[in-house]
């Protein structure tokens, strides 16, 4: 699961936040997408609303929104990864 | 004194006319705590309206529904209500709750250096799911409070009298619980799928400035 988190930008400085996502990581997270309740819609980002497809060819585009949809999803297993499930119930009960 | 409750509710598109019908839960708590409600809906909640009553009717908490950037909050038909190095100073004082993207980023962060304020918002992206078939009846929709009954615990728990610092940590906790629930084995596949973006939620939310505040 290759991504370049600190891509540089035009002027060679280094833009945070900005991830390149391989082909591995967009199967990933349409197999994710799928799972989604039938007429799900997801609201991300300012005013953007997409139906479970509308987010699945986000990915598979590699837009700015399929981006951010990897981003979710590869904090979330990075989450899982590190027991963020764990600590935050450690924490919490 | 009365204390004062400004709230924008945009509803300009589905996500704010979601959040607008899932508000009326703490507007219902706030009338019987008999807090004075100011209540900007549709058009008037715009710049012009937002920036008048915080100047002259000094609410001791803000609620701004709507969208939002790193830097700045946003109204009906997404006219800028607040923005950092504009107009944030009409914050200090004061607690706020910004159910947006992004905005404890920049915004909140500055906010949150004035004295005795305390900017509860999101640092990334606020993510909602909801259902399509509950567009015209968003109050009934069950997986989206998911995420809006823990976002709205923040605005409760502030109401009754708790600091700033516990309401955000009870709110992450609310998330918390709903993400356990859906870790279930009798929790149908599709809707443990949402576990991810509650997830996100939960750790995007963020309080700057002081913890210790009550309204």
């Amino acid at each position: 699961m290759d991504f370049d988190k600190n891509k540089n930008n035009k002027d060679g400085a280094i833009k945070e936040n900005i991830f390149q996502y391989g082909d591995d990581v967009k199967d990933l997270v349409v197999a994710r997408l799928e799972t989604l309740p039938s007429g799900a819609v997801i609201s991300i980002g300012s005013g953007k609303e997409l139906t479970k497809n509308e987010a699945i060819q986000s990915v598979k585009e590699g837009n700015e929104t399929g981006q951010k949809m990897m981003e979710i999803e590869m904090s979330f297993l990075q989450g899982l990864k590190d027991g963020i499930l764990y600590d935050e119930a450690l924490a919490f009960n | 004194m009365t204390k004062r409750l400004l709230l924008t509710r945009p509803d300009h598109d589905y996500t704010t006319r979601y959040l607008s019908a899932w508000a009326e839960k703490f507007l219902n708590f706030a009338k019987k705590k008999n807090y004075s409600i100011i209540d900007l809906r549709r058009e008037r909640a715009n710049f012009k309206e937002v920036e008048s009553v915080l100047q002259k009717r000094k609410p001791c908490f803000v609620i701004i529904n709507g969208h939002g950037d790193d830097d700045l909050l946003t109204g009906y038909k997404n006219e800028m209500l607040l923005r950092a190095g504009f107009n944030s100073s009409l914050l200090q004082g004061k607690i706020i709750y910004a159910i947006s993207c992004r905005s404890a980023r920049v915004l909140g962060e500055e906010a949150g250096q004035y004295e005795n304020t305390a900017y509860i918002g999101y640092k990334d992206d606020f993510i909602l799911i909801y259902l399509e078939e509950y567009r015209t009846r968003p109050a009934e929709d069950k997986l989206a409070g998911l995420f809006l009954d823990p976002s709205n615990l923040v605005a409760i728990s502030l109401l009754k009298g708790h600091t700033a610092g516990k309401s955000v940590l009870r709110a992450r906790q609310e998330f918390f619980r709903n993400i356990q629930k859906l870790l279930t084995s009798k929790t149908k596949t599709e809707d443990s799928s949402i576990i991810r973006y509650l997830l996100w939620d939960m750790k995007n939310l963020t309080l700057c400035g002081n913890r210790d505040k009550k309204i």
